[in-house]
Order: structure tokens, then C-alpha cells, then sequence
């Protein structure tokens, strides 16, 4: 299986359809338009099933856990922006809070709401693109075009915030690096009533559309057993109907203080923890962001947007601390070990998309190859996630 | 359960020695011998009580040269959860550097499977039981575990160079190529490269 160039060297591993017996190896990726980042799969397809679907990460790994430990600890903040570009804000979070919880630091409670904030603004984006991501894969494009012009207003929001539009670097050890803008607020408030009407409009677009419901219903459903052995997490968790989410059963930040629901799926159209529940799950989840967002907008208390931080970052060596937090993508868990010096001995994030591709192989088996593109794509998985 | 009660059931199951206190974490955790690990961790997941049923993360980490150790162990580290009962825990195990063999939770749990191809990716710690210990994240063909601590990156990897020449130095060649002067402000007497490539650091 290996490539050669006109000299006859070995130039890498082959791309090329192999064929034994009925059954063929396939090659799906990196470049693939539907592999949602730089992904490949090894498929092993007997006709149009799926015998075997064999994931190759790593085309986008940057040493992040690396470099964590050759950084500064405020140093590496912006590394954590690259962990999950499409939602940038919840990494931040989770690097920020495992240092926190190093150094035993109190937050503000208006960096808190601050935090809160921009994680739900950060969800809805990052929900908007994986859901339109996925409607495209299945075959409609101009639901992912509305869903990008939403996310378009919601980055300009936190374009405001921080002035970044992918990479925040937004939420610091310790805070966040700036206050609301002058008027921010209500003009937040505002979109989150035309928001609010944009959901009901995606659910005529796709939701109730019936093409999308034969494509996606009862397609690739994992039972609630095999999502916690497999270590799911999120949505995908909560669609196979486990009902948990970290920000009610394990809260952090400022959570405990509002009122939200946690969508469950329920086999509306199919299986539970079918795609289609998938979908579903995104959908409710973004409602109940809006519902967040204007709680914590209207709560929002007064007093500083960073806690008093100590001169020098200096955890002492071997003392280690992990946070987790409900990223868009799923629990999150970001693990520091201090090392005694301004740097972190060892980083580790374990991310959302990471756990949900083991469970590719085990699912896809003797899928069409068709619902194996709709597989990957409900569970919203983001290739540098899963590399770092 | 908090931490403390864990511990306290861990201990009284299987006595005081076995599993030790992780006084580091801090939100409590335990140290045990690789030998017990397995029959620690069916525990775990089997128990009502207990019943850590997720298994959040494997993480190795490198120990040689941490200040206050005098190990040069590599040691595996597992946080689990339980859906159920809505408590943690942390399990730490540590091996011998030049034989990390750790038993496969991968009978246990099926998150294990990747990470702990990951961490045998990036540690090199031997996951013994796994179904496919392969590399996960680096290529096959990778020399080495890039995260012990006493990896060197080498002048080549995978046959691409690791140095580079400074700007200054490619403008200057490019310069003198075509014939012509260097600009007052591209001598070579601004940051002269090292010997690595780098430019020394300003002071």
C-alpha cells in the first residue's frame, strides 16, 4: 500500500481504491468536503455498505499540549484559542478555570456572567455552523447559508467583546480581558428576539423538511450504554437520552444562578440517539442559550471583569488541577500540572469531538456509505479538536 | 461521594498500603501500584456505590526532572466519573520509565481506546490488552514519544528540516544573487544567527 514517485521512492501511504473480492478499500479525506476539517477515513465497502470505516486523525496537529508546557501560563492563553477554532471562547474557559482552580482564585461575579455570556454566544455560533454543516452534507445548501448570515451577526457581537472574530483569547486567568461596550448590552437583547424568530424559521427550512427526516432519522442511533462506554459527551450525549449536562448536575461559573432546560432526545422521528435527534438537541439547546443570554444580560451585576491576580503564576510543582466544562462540542476536561516555575509541567485537554470519533467505527459498520456522511456530520466533530 | 469517602472504601477494600492518597490533586485522587490497577479500576466502575461508569480522560505525564521528585517514572492518570452518583475521582499510576507497561482499561470502558492510543502516541506508555495500540496523532512513521521530556527534536523529521534560516539572511542571499549592494539595514550584524538558526533572544 505504498505510493512511489518516477525515481521509484516511496513518497507515503496509498490513496488508491484497492480491490479484493467484493470488497473494496476506499479512501474518503483529508480533503474531503465533508469531512468537516482535515479528516480521513479508511472505508471498506461492499457494494454501497459500509463493511468498515477506519478514522486517520492527526493531519492537524499542532503540539498544543507541547507547546502548553513551553509557555507561560497567560502565555499559552491564545494556544488555547487553536483547540477548537469554531468555538474558540470554550477552551479559554477550561485552560482558565484548571489554572483557577491551581492557584484557588475567586472570581468576580461579573467576570463570571461575563464568561457566561460569551460561552452562549460562542454555543449558538458554534451550533449554527455544525447544524448547517450537516444539512449541507445531507444534501441541502441553503440552510447552511442562513445559519452562516446568524452566526455572521453573532460573531460581530463578540467582535465588540474582544475583537476577534474566530480566536478570542477573550476569557483570561482570572476574568476577562475587557468589559462590556458602551450599549452592547441592549443591542444583544434585540437580536435575541429576532434570534428567537430565526429558530422556528430553520425548523420549516430543515427540521420538518421530510427529505431531511428520511435522510437523518433512525441513521446511525447509539444507545445510551454504548454513548457512556464510548465517553460521548454534550449533545451527543444527551440525544442518546442520558440527561446530563454539566452546567446543571456539575455546575461552574456563574450556571447555578439561572433557569434553563437540558434537551434530551427523545426518538421524535425514529431511534433515539438517532441523527435525527442530533439535530434536535442542537436546535433546543440554542433556544435555551437565548434563554440563558437574556437572563444573565438582564442579572448582570456590577464590579470588576478580573479577579486580583497574584504577580507571578507560580503553582507548585506536581500540584495538579482539572476543570471541566460543557463546550459546545460536549464536556470538555483541561488538566494543568504546575510545575514550580512559570510554566505548566504538563497540559492536557480532552475534547468533545475526540471521544465521539472512537465511536465511528463501532457505529458505522454495515451502514450505507450515503448515512455514514450524515453520521459524521451529526456528531459536529471539528478535525482540530480532535488533533490539537 | 467526595474524595475522602472514596478513598476511605478504596482502602477498606483493599487496605491502607495499596492505595495511597493522592495528596496533589486537588480534588482528591489516589496512587496505586500498576499491579493493582486493574482490580482498582473493575472496582470502581462495578461497585453500586461507586459505579464510575466514565471514563473522562488518560492523560500520561513525563516526571523526569519535576522539582520535589527524584523519579524519572512516567505515570498514567485517569479521571473517571459517575453519571449516576455525580461524583469524581482521579486514579495515578506510576511506571518505570524503561518498562511503562500499564494494564488496558479498554475491556472497561471503550473511551479508553483512543486515548490511550494517544497517550502511547505521545508518552510512549504501553497499554498492555489494547485491541490496536498504534500511533494516533503523529505519523507512523515518527521516531519517538514527543512529550517525554527528554525528547530532542532532531535537525530533520520525517525528512522535512526543523531550523530555518533567518529573513534577514534569505534577503541578503537573494540580494547578492542579483548582483547588487545590501541596504545599510540588512548587514549581517543585526541578530547574527545562532548556530541553531534562531535569532538570539533582545535583551
Amino acid at each position: 500500500m505504498t505510493l512511489q514517485n518516477q525515481h521509484g521512492e516511496q513518497i507515503g501511504s496509498s490513496f488508491q481504491l484497492i480491490e479484493e473480492g467484493n470488497e473494496l478499500t476506499l479512501n474518503m479525506g483529508p480533503h474531503h468536503p465533508s469531512t468537516h476539517g482535515v479528516l480521513r477515513f479508511i472505508l471498506k465497502t461492499d457494494g454501497e455498505v459500509l463493511r468498515r470505516c477506519v478514522p486517520d486523525v492527526g493531519f492537524l496537529h499542532r503540539a498544543i499540549e507541547s507547546i502548553g508546557e513551553k509557555c507561560t501560563y497567560d502565555g499559552f492563553m491564545p494556544y488555547t484559542d487553536r483547540v477548537d477554532y469554531i468555538a474558540a471562547m470554550f477552551a479559554n474557559h477550561c485552560y482558565a478555570l484548571a489554572v483557577e482552580e491551581l492557584l484557588e482564585l475567586e472570581l468576580p461575579r461579573r467576570a463570571e456572567y461575563l464568561r457566561v455570556i460569551s460561552d452562549e454566544l460562542n454555543r449558538m455560533a458554534s451550533h449554527l455552523l455544525g447544524l448547517g454543516a450537516m444539512a449541507m452534507d445531507i444534501g441541502a445548501v441553503t440552510p447552511f447559508l442562513h445559519m452562516l448570515r446568524e452566526r455572521e451577526h453573532i460573531n460581530t457581537y463578540i467582535e465588540e467583546l474582544c475583537g476577534q472574530r474566530i480566536t478570542y483569547n477573550y476569557q483570561r486567568i482570572g476574568g476577562v480581558s475587557h468589559d462590556l461596550p458602551h450599549g452592547w448590552r441592549d443591542r444583544l437583547l434585540d437580536y435575541l428576539d429576532h434570534f428567537e424568530k430565526v429558530i422556528p424559521e430553520l425548523n420549516r427550512l430543515v427540521t420538518g423538511n421530510q427529505i431531511f427526516i428520511e435522510r437523518s432519522a433512525n441513521v446511525g442511533a447509539i444507545s445510551a450504554q454504548q454513548a457512556i462506554s464510548y465517553g460521548l459527551v454534550g449533545p451527543n450525549l444527551r440525544s442518546s437520552g442520558v440527561d446530563f449536562d454539566l452546567r446543571r448536575d456539575r455546575p461552574y461559573s456563574a450556571y447555578p444562578e439561572f433557569e434553563f432546560e437540558v434537551p434530551v432526545g427523545r426518538g421524535e422521528m425514529g431511534t433515539i440517539g438517532d441523527c435525527y435527534d442530533r439535530f434536535v438537541v442542537r436546535i433546543q439547546e440554542m433556544q435555551q442559550s437565548i434563554s440563558i443570554l437574556r437572563q444573565a444580560l438582564l442579572k448582570l451585576p456590577t464590579g470588576n471583569h478580573m479577579a486580583k491576580m497574584p504577580k507571578k503564576i507560580k503553582p507548585d510543582a506536581g500540584l495538579h488541577a482539572y476543570s471541566r466544562i460543557e463546550s459546545a462540542r460536549g464536556e470538555m476536561l483541561g488538566w494543568v500540572m504546575g510545575s514550580g516555575g512559570k510554566n505548566a509541567w504538563r497540559v492536557r485537554f480532552r475534547t468533545g469531538s475526540f471521544n465521539a470519533m472512537g465511536i465511528i467505527e463501532e457505529i458505522s459498520r454495515g451502514m450505507m456509505l450515503a448515512d455514514v456522511i450524515a453520521f459524521i456530520a451529526s456528531l459536529d466533530i471539528i478535525a482540530p479538536e480532535i488533533d490539537r | 461521594m467526595d474524595a475522602n469517602q472514596i478513598i476511605e472504601k478504596l482502602q477498606e477494600r483493599f487496605g491502607a498500603d495499596r492505595v495511597q492518597v493522592d495528596e496533589q490533586a486537588r480534588r482528591g485522587g489516589a496512587v496505586v501500584a500498576v499491579d493493582d490497577l486493574a482490580e482498582i479500576m473493575r472496582f470502581l466502575r462495578d461497585d453500586t456505590e461507586l459505579a464510575m461508569d466514565f471514563l473522562n480522560s488518560v492523560s500520561g505525564i513525563d516526571l523526569l526532572g519535576l522539582k520535589g521528585t527524584d523519579t524519572d517514572n512516567l505515570r498514567s492518570i485517569y479521571h473517571l466519573y459517575s453519571y449516576g452518583q455525580r461524583h469524581e475521582f482521579s486514579v495515578s499510576v506510576d511506571v518505570p520509565r524503561d518498562e511503562p507497561k500499564v494494564p488496558s482499561m479498554t475491556s472497561l470502558w471503550a473511551s479508553a481506546i483512543w486515548m490511550e492510543r494517544e497517550s502511547y502516541d505521545l508518552l510512549g506508555i504501553i497499554y498492555e490488552g489494547h485491541p490496536g495500540l498504534t500511533r494516533l496523532l503523529l505519523p507512523t512513521e515518527f521516531e519517538g514519544h514527543p512529550l517525554r521530556k527528554d525528547w530532542k527534536e532532531g535537525d530533520f523529521v520525517m525528512g522535512i528540516s526543523t531550523t530555518r534560516d533567518t529573513p534577514i539572511d534569505l534577503l541578503k542571499f537573494f540580494h547578492d544573487k542579483m548582483g547588487g549592494e545590501v541596504p545599510p539595514g540588512l548587514t549581517t550584524d543585526i541578530n547574527p544567527p545562532t548556530e541553531t538558526g534562531n535569532a538570539p533572544e533582545v535583551e
